[in-house]
């Protein structure tokens, strides 16, 4: 069973000169760092919102998978981020609404969880595609931590996208959480199998399942707790 | 001058006839052909090697040097790039590899003193290399620990004494340096060349279960290739015929080493090329492993041949 996208995918607007100037130089400044090598098991339609969800361990991980796709689709790759930091100054604050076009999420949701929910659902209803990090935050070494339940919310309620892990190599070795300097590691990004849709899983077991489908992704000496 | 330029004349004469010979090959196997098209990306990717090279010779010593720079770096991010290589939590190691070895390593070359303390540099990272060697766990884990760090060595250490090869002013013929280079460069690089023709013709026995595609047959005709080349090439050098060939085969052996080392490296990390740089040679450490022991005592040879001072 795979329902159908009720969306009708509207095409993106395409951004003013300034703002794709900027993306240009950020995405090929990405890719001149990292040689970024994108490795896709099941090609993006752009067209079809899909859901990538992707380990967390450096700042410049959203940067690299929206650099990893070509320019003309990046303002339909949107990424789920913190508005506490994103919303940090002006480079970021342009950066984010106008070059990454992110979707903007609270971390503390105070008891309404139900807010960053549709506003991602808006963008998927809308014909854009997410990326999101189910560890919520950036791990350190090479491990994945325990995903949040947001992905699991987000995929019952928008059953009919499309859901890939995707595997980022060595952007948490270059450029880890608590550093300034980038170094030069070639960095790949592993697009996964897509993860099939299982109309009312508990979060428990597709939880666990994406988990597992991301770790098969990744090196086979990373320590994941639980890998299975 | 004038001497290198005409080398140069004939290095372009090689690539044009190569070239011209591997669309005659191309046309016999068909364009669907994955060999014909293998020998196309080579001989495309040996024309970019040559015109880098070509613009390095045109710019002299800061141009071998920032080529130099450019090919440590590469390496260098190939080298420890790869899965299997850490365990996640290395920042600090990589900054100071990227960010202090790898400059200075660059930064000393045009130093005069650099033929001077090269050697002790060696030698020091020789002992930290032993000194990883005995401290990683025994076994497998241990002998692969070796070769990894011996190759960053030669990446670190002993690629950098190509353009120092470049700053040699020996007495008797001052502006040699650049032909010292090319001495080098031509009998390695071409001998890889002739190594790949005659395996690929002749080769029937393995040379060595870690690099399945070098045969015995591969490795003597590039050893003949090698010494015959460099002998003929003597006219162009400051050595005698006996110097050039002797130099010629040492270059020779010491290359096949530094491409087994890195091949065994390369198997150990499960890689078929060490990244996807330039097509049909693989990743640039791919292209200059039979540089990494030879370079280093290459340079020393001359200058003790020479008599080099500085």
């Amino acid at each position: 069973m795979s329902p159908s996208s009720p969306a009708v995918a509207i095409p993106a607007n395409r951004p003013p000169l300034v703002d794709r100037l900027c993306g240009h130089a950020l995405a090929g400044f990405c890719k001149g760092m990292t040689s970024l090598e994108a490795v896709w098991s099941v090609p993006w339609d752009p067209a079809r919102p899909r859901i990538f969800y992707v380990n967390h361990a450096s700042h410049a991980d959203s940067a690299l998978v929206w650099a990893s796709v070509p320019a003309e689709e990046r303002p339909r790759l949107r990424a789920v981020a913190a508005v506490d930091y994103w919303m940090a100054g002006p480079v970021r604050r342009y950066l984010s609404k106008r070059v990454f076009h992110a979707v903007l999420v609270e971390r503390r949701t105070n008891g309404r969880p139900g807010d960053a929910l549709e506003r991602m659902e808006a963008a998927l209803e809308n014909g854009d595609s997410l990326l999101l990090f189910p560890e919520g935050t950036r791990s350190r070494g090479n491990v994945l931590l325990p995903f949040r339940p947001g992905l699991h919310h987000v995929v019952q309620r928008c059953p009919w996208a499309e859901v890939q892990p995707v595997w980022l190599e060595n952007p948490g070795r270059g450029l880890p959480k608590g550093t300034f300097f980038p170094i030069p590691l070639l960095c790949r990004a592993f697009f996964g199998p897509l993860l099939p849709v299982v109309a009312g899983e508990s979060h428990e077991v597709f939880l666990e399942r994406a988990r597992s489908a991301l770790l098969a992704l990744g090196p086979s000496d990373l320590s994941g707790a639980d890998r299975g | 001058m004038a001497e290198v330029w005409r080398l140069w004349t004939w290095v372009a004469g090689a690539l044009v006839l190569g070239t011209a010979i591997v669309l005659l090959i191309r046309r016999q196997l068909g364009p669907g052909n994955a060999t014909g098209r293998n020998l196309v990306d080579r001989a495309v990717g040996w024309a970019w090697i040559l015109g880098a090279l070509a613009a390095a010779y045109l710019a002299g010593p800061p141009g071998a040097l920032f080529l130099a720079a450019f090919v440590v770096l590469q390496g260098l991010r190939e080298l420890l790039s790869r899965r299997g290589i850490s365990q996640g939590r290395d920042y600090a190691s990589m900054a100071v590899l990227f960010y202090g070895a790898l400059p200075l390593a660059i930064a000393l070359v045009p130093w005069s003193g650099y033929g001077r303390v090269s050697p002790g540099i060696g030698i020091a990272g020789l002992v930290l290399v032993l000194a990883a060697w005995t401290s990683s766990p025994p076994g497998d884990a241990r002998r692969r620990a070796f070769r990894f760090h011996l190759g960053l060595l030669g990446t670190l250490w002993g690629l950098p004494h190509l353009a120092a090869l470049w700053y040699l002013r020996p007495p008797a013929a001052p502006a040699s340096g650049p032909i010292l280079a090319g001495f080098l460069l031509l009998v390695v690089q071409s001998s890889d060349v002739a190594q790949y023709i005659s395996g690929r013709l002749l080769g029937r026995h393995p040379l060595s279960p870690r690099s399945p595609s070098k045969t015995w047959e591969g490795f003597a005709g590039g050893l003949l290739f090698s010494v015959g080349l460099g002998t003929l090439l003597h006219g162009s050098t400051p050595f005698t015929w006996r110097q050039a060939a002797a130099l010629s085969l040492g270059a020779y052996l010491l290359g096949v080493a530094g491409g087994l080392l890195l091949s065994s490296v390369k198997r150990d990390l499960g890689l078929k090329d060490w990244s996807a740089l330039l097509r049909g040679h693989g990743g640039m450490l791919d292209r200059v492993d039979s540089l990494l022991l030879s370079a280093p005592v290459y340079y020393h040879l001359v200058r003790l041949l020479l008599a080099t001072t500085p």
